[in-house]
């Protein structure tokens, strides 16, 4: 099965990866080999067949409108990478 | 005394009896993680001081009735601990050193007051099998340093096995508790879908991941699933039904048993030391009343991709939420929002998982989200209808956990080849149904090898009962490993 | 060449539920940054979403009053994007079988009526909000997990009047059926709009852009009129239009480019595991449809037939519940129905207006309203008297009989007692008396005036005019 090494940088982008060189290489190829591998499912008809999207049969497990209040928001904050007491800071977005 | 010698049924009878004291047996696993775990490297965190107070408390309150009083164990790092780091083995949370919560397993072992020494290794979020991926330490297999304990729950296998801890908590996704208990001679437990919470379990693939006990003996692991199985409001997939008691399944019987053992199982890729010892068991269990026969599971075959597929494509979702904003490893280096994104989640992931992601990322993508992900999606229901039909004639399926014994390090590099050690044990993750395994035997070179049972959905009594007539029946489990244990 | 418009709407209202819809935080608005959260709306590893049922039933309530078919079974669905606001790197959404399908409303422009599709309704959580800034940017979570609704409408709608009328009549129905405030101000009810052009009779849609920003309803009337004029120009000079994302900028009136989109997003849709089937049988599905309140549309229908009202005065009474239910229980006071349509459209709206408050703000209730009316029909107080009740009414409530006596208000209709009145009147006002002999109709008025100026207004009007004009010419 074809996969490109512009796929792969396509892929890096979405996954929100950096590659190097290097690591393209190797990457383009290990995706390549286990497309490659697992492309064998493709053989089956699977017409009509519905797919399990779940480990099991629950149905409709829902919970009551009830509220809680957290009380470590605090220390969840102080926990961030970057805060100014009240946010989450992250740095600027450039379009 | 030393932890090896002893179940945890008869360390009750101690404790209540007044032979030994709960601070005692916490001071024996503190003793034992000191004087082995250089070598076996089980441990990512001790909380010594944590484990010593808890244990006073225990004394003080003589609450000794508890169902787990006063037993060590250890938590795999993937579980989350409140106040306690839980890293998943990842540099992307190596500073995330209080989750302010606890995973809804740990809720229950503290209730029933086991003692944990502190949380164990595993591969990068789970991601390996062979606890080679941690992005911290190389755990050793007890039985042999030269050797992987297995994986993902390495850490897990291994502190149970060097006599560390009396039982310790594991993940299953593909037969990340199986694989190693297998390979470290212990009996592992990954439950049927949704009888235990994954609440507070950090996710690979959750369609797949379930929490189970590693332990010595089948008693202590029914006592644990008795413990940490169970409904639980936050995970919307655990099963609302009364837990059974396990330990009461613990019989020696399998008269009229019929044994289904799939093809595949005995296959091509099985090494013969393996084979063999799977065919010494299904000889002892027809000594005993039961009978076998083969059967084709016709999409046996694609369990393997099935299961590459789907836990890949669910773990980039998984996974996505690691990027620096609120919590974990933020790259230094950024300057503008989506480079702070790519450059802390390069840094912070290791190779196993990124190949992972991209694979993950790659078949959720485009045309291949319905050729890759939904047709894996697909065959998956067929090879739950497969197993839905052999259990329509059979009682339980058995063959082996892994194809071959532990390997050494850096044995397995090709990442193929590494994914084919867990083709026997993602079957039943796939169809969500309870797999064991159980020890079967030595190799030449005396590493553990195990023999796994799959039951049918929640029939986890069935699987200790015939695990536990296995037991009485054999003497692998009493064979203790090098590293740190006293020779029976 | 003319060109014919093609609008979809798509509008994202918030549910007020208690808590959020996949956690248990507080659903509520106003409070600190990063007060509602925990560690399911932070992303926190281990933490699994739980539906809210109550989600589920304001969904169903809306989709069922917009006459969307339910599904019978549904699964949510993650859709992957990268960005601070969202802590999961997905937001769970119905991507696969919506909660509601093949809905519609009856809008009606200029006096002509006609229905708009809904093609699908589906419920998902809401983001954060991110404050942009220079050096950096802020999070705040506390929005994280709002349940939503989101409808889209068919291609149906074919100039920005009907598209306004379609908002209006939406935000109408979803007030009604009580899931959401449905305020734009607030942002509980946000919408983007799709919009294309075509030559007149071609059946194929033009290229389309999507405007982004529209804060108010005015608004994306206003970003449609101009989007029109800014298409038609460019195709009426041979050229194309552009797949965009444009914003509605307030201060110029104009839209303005966002971006362009170029491939499609690809948001690597699944269904999250983490959340098992919603099944939705018919008897849950009939609790839900007996909930809702009658709608507008038939309540207007109601008031134009059972009460006589004119479709106006009906139209503006039923675009609020909480109008529409006043004015009914005003009516089963036995009140006349034009009478109190006409307080509550007349002085009781203007006061509303000017305060820039809501009906439940004021102290009067249907039974005062309802007294109010009556006392003016069996002649207890003038209509003149009645404007300052009603004034009292808005502002302090209370029995419409109490104030009337303890004001002194009760109209004067004894007949000895206004002739006494009046003789003096005419006594003191000779001069006028000739000027209406002389046929200045004008002197009447006046002295009419001066009777109630004596009776601080409370002569009954009719008896004083009769009494006047038999002692005018007695004189
Ligand atoms: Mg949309
Ligand atoms: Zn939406």
């Amino acid at each position: 099965m074809g996969f490109s090494k512009d796929e792969l940088v396509h892929i890096a982008d979405q996954s929100r990866l950096n590659l190097t060189e290097d690591a393209s290489d190797k990457f383009v190829k290990d995706v390549r080999d286990i497309l490659n591998f697992t492309a064998k499912i493709q053989e089956i008809n699977t017409d009509g067949v519905k797919p399990t999207t779940n480990g099991n049969a629950n149905h409709s497990r829902m919970r009551k409108d009830a509220a809680v209040k957290w009380d470590k928001q605090k220390e969840a904050l102080n926990h961030a990478p970057e805060h100014d007491g009240e946010h989450f800071v992250v740095p600027p977005i450039m379009d | 005394m030393s932890l090896y010698n002893y179940t945890i049924k008869q360390v009750e009878t101690m404790l209540k009896n007044k032979e030994i004291s709960a601070e005692e047996l916490a001071n024996q696993s503190l003793g034992q993680i000191k004087a082995v775990d250089e070598d076996v490297q089980a441990f990512l965190t001790v909380t010594e001081e944590d484990a010593l107070q808890k244990a006073q408390a225990i004394d003080e309150e003589a609450a000794y009735d508890a169902p787990l009083a006063g037993i060590p164990a250890a938590i795999k790092d993937n579980i989350v601990t409140n106040g306690v780091p839980t890293t998943a083995a990842s540099r992307m949370l190596e500073n995330f050193t209080d989750p302010l919560y606890n995973a809804a397993v740990v809720e229950k072992l503290q209730a029933a007051r086991a003692v944990s020494m502190g949380k164990v290794n595993l591969d990068e979020f789970a991601m390996g099998s062979s606890t080679e991926t941690s992005a911290f330490k190389k755990t050793t297999n007890p039985w042999n340093k030269d050797y992987v304990p297995g994986g993902s729950s390495g850490g897990s296998a291994a502190s149970v096995a060097s006599g560390e801890v009396m039982f310790s908590l594991g993940t299953d996704t593909g037969g990340s508790i199986r694989q190693p208990a297998s390979f470290t001679g212990l009996v592992g437990m990954k439950p049927t879908y949704g009888l235990v919470s994954r609440y507070g379990v950090i996710a690979f693939a959750s369609s797949l991941d379930q929490v189970g006990p590693l332990t010595r003996t089948v008693e202590d692991n029914a006592r644990v699933l008795e413990v940490i199985a169970g409904v639980d409001e936050r995970d919307a997939t655990s099963r609302d039904a009364a837990v059974p008691s396990y330990r009461e399944a613990l019989q020696e019987n399998v008269k009229g048993l019929k044994i289904a053992v799939p093809k595949q199982f005995l296959g091509e890729g099985v090494s013969s030391d393996v084979r063999e010892s799977v065919e010494n068991a299904l000889k002892m269990f027809e000594l005993l009343g039961a009978s076998w026969e083969e059967v084709n599971l016709p999409h046996l075959a694609y369990a393997d991709a099935t299961y590459s597929v789907i836990s890949s494509g669910e773990a980039a979702s998984s996974l996505a939420r690691y990027d620096g904003v609120r919590y974990g490893h933020r790259s230094e280096q950024a300057t503008d929002m989506i480079d702070m994104y790519k450059q802390s989640r390069t840094e912070g992931f290791g190779e196993e998982v990124k190949r992972r992601l991209l694979f993950g990322t790659t078949v959720l993508t485009g045309e291949r989200n319905e050729t890759f992900f939904r047709q894996a999606q697909k065959v998956r229901t067929l090879i739950g209808n497969d197993f839905e039909a052999a259990f329509n004639q059979y009682d339980i399926i058995v063959g082996p956990t892994t194809p071959t014994a532990a390997f050494k390090f850096n044995e397995k590099v090709d990442p193929l080849t590494m994914y084919m050690n867990d083709m026997l044990t993602v079957p039943a993750n796939l169809a969500g149904l309870p797999a064991l395994s159980i020890p079967s035997g030595y190799t030449e070179l005396g590493l553990p090898l195990g023999l796994q049972l799959i039951g049918k959905h929640f029939d986890e009594e069935l699987l200790y009962r015939v695990a536990y007539t296995f037991e009485q029946a054999t003497n692998h489990h009493k064979k203790r490993p090098s590293n740190g244990g006293t020779q029976e | 060449m003319n060109f014919e418009t093609v609008i979809g709407l798509e509008v994202h209202v918030e549910l007020k539920t208690k808590s959020k819809i996949f956690s248990s935080s507080p659903n509520a608005f106003g409070d600190h940054p990063n007060e509602n959260i925990n560690p399911k709306d932070l992303g926190f590893p281990g933490t699994l979403p739980v539906l809210n049922e109550e989600a589920v039933n304001y969904g169903m309530k809306a989709a069922l009053a917009l006459n969307c078919d339910i599904a019978s079974e549904t699964v949510f669905d993650r859709k992957h994007y990268f960005y601070p606001d969202n802590s999961a790197a997905y937001q769970i959404s119905q991507d696969e079988q919506p909660i509601g399908e093949n809905g519609w409303i009856d809008i009606e422009v200029n006096g002509e009526k006609k229905k708009i599709g809904i093609e699908r309704i589906h419920l998902e959580e809401d983001a954060g909000k991110l404050t942009h800034g220079a050096d950096s940017s802020l999070v705040d979570y506390n929005r994280q997990g709002t349940p939503l609704i989101e409808i889209v409408s068919e291609a149906d709608i074919r100039s920005p009047e009907e598209a306004y009328a379609y908002l209006e009549k939406l935000k109408s129905i979803i007030q009604y059926t009580g899931v959401s405030d449905v305020r734009m101000e607030e942002g509980s009810l946000r919408c983007d709009a799709n919009i294309s052009l075509r030559p007149e009779g071609q059946e194929e849609f033009g290229t389309k852009t999507e405007l982004k920003n529209l804060n108010s309803f005015a608004f994306v009337k206003s970003g449609l009129e101009h989007e029109v004029e800014r298409q038609t120009e460019i195709l009426s000079d041979g050229g194309t239009i552009e797949q965009e994302t444009r914003r509605y900028d307030e201060k110029s009136k104009k839209t303005v480019l966002m971006r362009v989109k170029g491939s499609a997003d690809d948001y690597r849709f699944f269904t999250d595991p983490d959340i098992v089937p919603l099944y939705i049988d018919e008897a849950w599905k009939e609790k839900i449809r007996a909930e809702i309140p009658e709608l507008p549309d038939a309540r207007m229908s109601r008031y134009i037939e059972e009460l006589d009202l004119s479709a106006y005065d009906a139209g503006v009474i039923t675009s609020t519940k909480e109008m529409a239910d006043f004015f009914e229980k005003t009516v089963n006071l036995n009140a006349d129905a034009k009478q109190a349509a006409n307080w509550l459209m007349g002085d009781l709206s203007a006061h509303l207006n000017k305060q820039g408050l809501e009906l439940h703000d004021l102290a009067i209730t249907p039974e005062g309203l309802a007294k109010m009316i009556n006392l003016v029909k069996d002649g207890t107080i003038s209509s003149k008297i009645a404007k300052k009740v009603f004034a009292e009414l808005l502002e302090n409530g209370g029995d419409p009989e109490k104030i009337v006596k303890e004001k002194g208000l009760v109209q004067i209709s004894d007949e000895g007692q206004l002739k006494e009145v009046i003789t003096q009147v005419l006594d003191e006002n000779e001069q006028s008396i000739a000027d209406y002999k002389d046929g200045k109709g004008r002197a009447l008025g006046f002295l009419v005036g001066q009777v109630m100026k004596a009776t601080k207004g409370q002569a009954n009007p009719q008896m004083a005019n009769k009494i006047l004009e038999e002692e005018i010419n007695k004189r």
